[in-house]
């Protein structure tokens, strides 16, 4: 079997979840005529053309008030948050190793960076923090995993990844060289953020709304 | 204000081409290639038209060995009607801005 026919099987393995039940015929339509296109390339395209189709059935079965749940939001929320620490730690890997042209290309979403400025920071900055940051995104992904899977614990997992994450920030400004190395609105805005995080987090707390607890409601409707 | 159900290009190209052959099953590739749909635009409407009750489809075993039997369509007496009015509707050459050139 080739790469391109072994890639086709698998998207349309791929698309035969994403499709709604009910049309678990039409999943098997598509994978059957896809072995039936001699032209690998071709049974390529068909597949890739098919998983389209896939999400958009399951897009039109899944109407807009339930995409836009608390619990959507607060996964695209989490989403952010994998990207923006993933991103902080793999810049300032990149610039602590001398990748001087995947920092630079980094740098160009970060507000008034310089690689220059970037480097003393980042030679300043421990091991440690650098697992830290690392514990940061797995915990953050492993939040996001959970709360796929509607597990209860993705709130637990997501509050540690930002006090995790406070606690790395915290310390990146007890180092001197951050100061030059961004600049101060990026400090802020960093500041703010985690801030409205904490406010919503407290919030959801206090309210007895904390995402598990308007999950296992959805579920109780649902039942 | 909402498009009417049906009234899309490809809708139009995909029912012009059931009506090419109205009693035979066809497959999806073939129709793909004689719309020029690509798979992504030709299942969601063939599942839209089966849904309206406007195409039959069926399990079809292979004639070639090896290969896996294969969804077949055919457009039902509703859908052949519908067909019919769209090509009267897109006057008498038809679909000429599509790929397939219906012809009265």
């Amino acid at each position: 079997m080739t790469w391109r026919r072994w890639l086709t099987a698998s998207v349309l393995r791929s698309c035969a979840v994403v499709l709604p039940a009910q049309r678990s015929s039409w999943a098997a339509a598509m994978r059957m005529e896809a072995r039936h296109i001699d032209d690998d390339t071709e049974a390529l395209r068909w597949a890739l053309g098919s998983m389209r189709a896939g999400f958009a059935e399951r897009l039109r079965a899944t109407r807009a008030h339930k995409i836009l749940t608390v619990r959507s939001l607060a996964m695209l929320w989490t989403v952010m948050f994998v990207c923006s620490s993933a991103f902080n730690v793999g810049i300032a890997l990149a610039t602590r190793l001398r990748f001087q042209g995947t920092a630079s290309a980094m740098g160009w979403l970060l507000d008034g960076f310089r690689y220059d400025r970037f480097v003393p920071f980042a030679d300043a900055m421990p091991v440690g923090l650098f697992v830290l940051m690392g514990l940061v995104v797995v915990l953050f992904s492993v939040s996001l995993t959970l709360s796929l899977r509607r597990r209860p614990a993705a709130f637990a997992a997501f509050c540690s990844a930002v006090t995790l994450s406070l606690v790395a920030w915290l310390y990146q400004l007890g180092i001197p060289a951050y100061m030059q190395a961004l600049s101060p609105q990026h400090r802020w805005r960093i500041g703010v953020c985690f801030v409205l995080t904490a406010g919503v987090l407290s919030a959801l707390r206090f309210c007895g709304a904390a995402p598990n607890m308007i999950l296992q409601r959805t579920e109780g409707r649902r039942q | 204000m909402s498009r009417p159900p049906n009234a899309s290009r490809q809708t139009h190209l995909l029912l012009a081409a059931l009506l090419e052959q109205p009693r035979a099953w066809r497959h999806g590739y073939e129709l793909a290639k004689e719309t020029g749909l690509k798979s992504g635009t030709l299942y969601p409407l063939l599942m839209r038209l089966s849904d309206q009750g406007l195409l039959d489809a069926r399990w079809q075993e292979s004639d070639l060995s090896g290969k896996p039997p294969r969804h077949m369509y055919r457009p039902t007496a509703a859908g052949l009607a519908l067909a019919r009015e769209q090509r009267r509707s897109a006057g008498p050459d038809g679909l000429l801005s599509g790929r397939l050139k219906v012809t009265v």
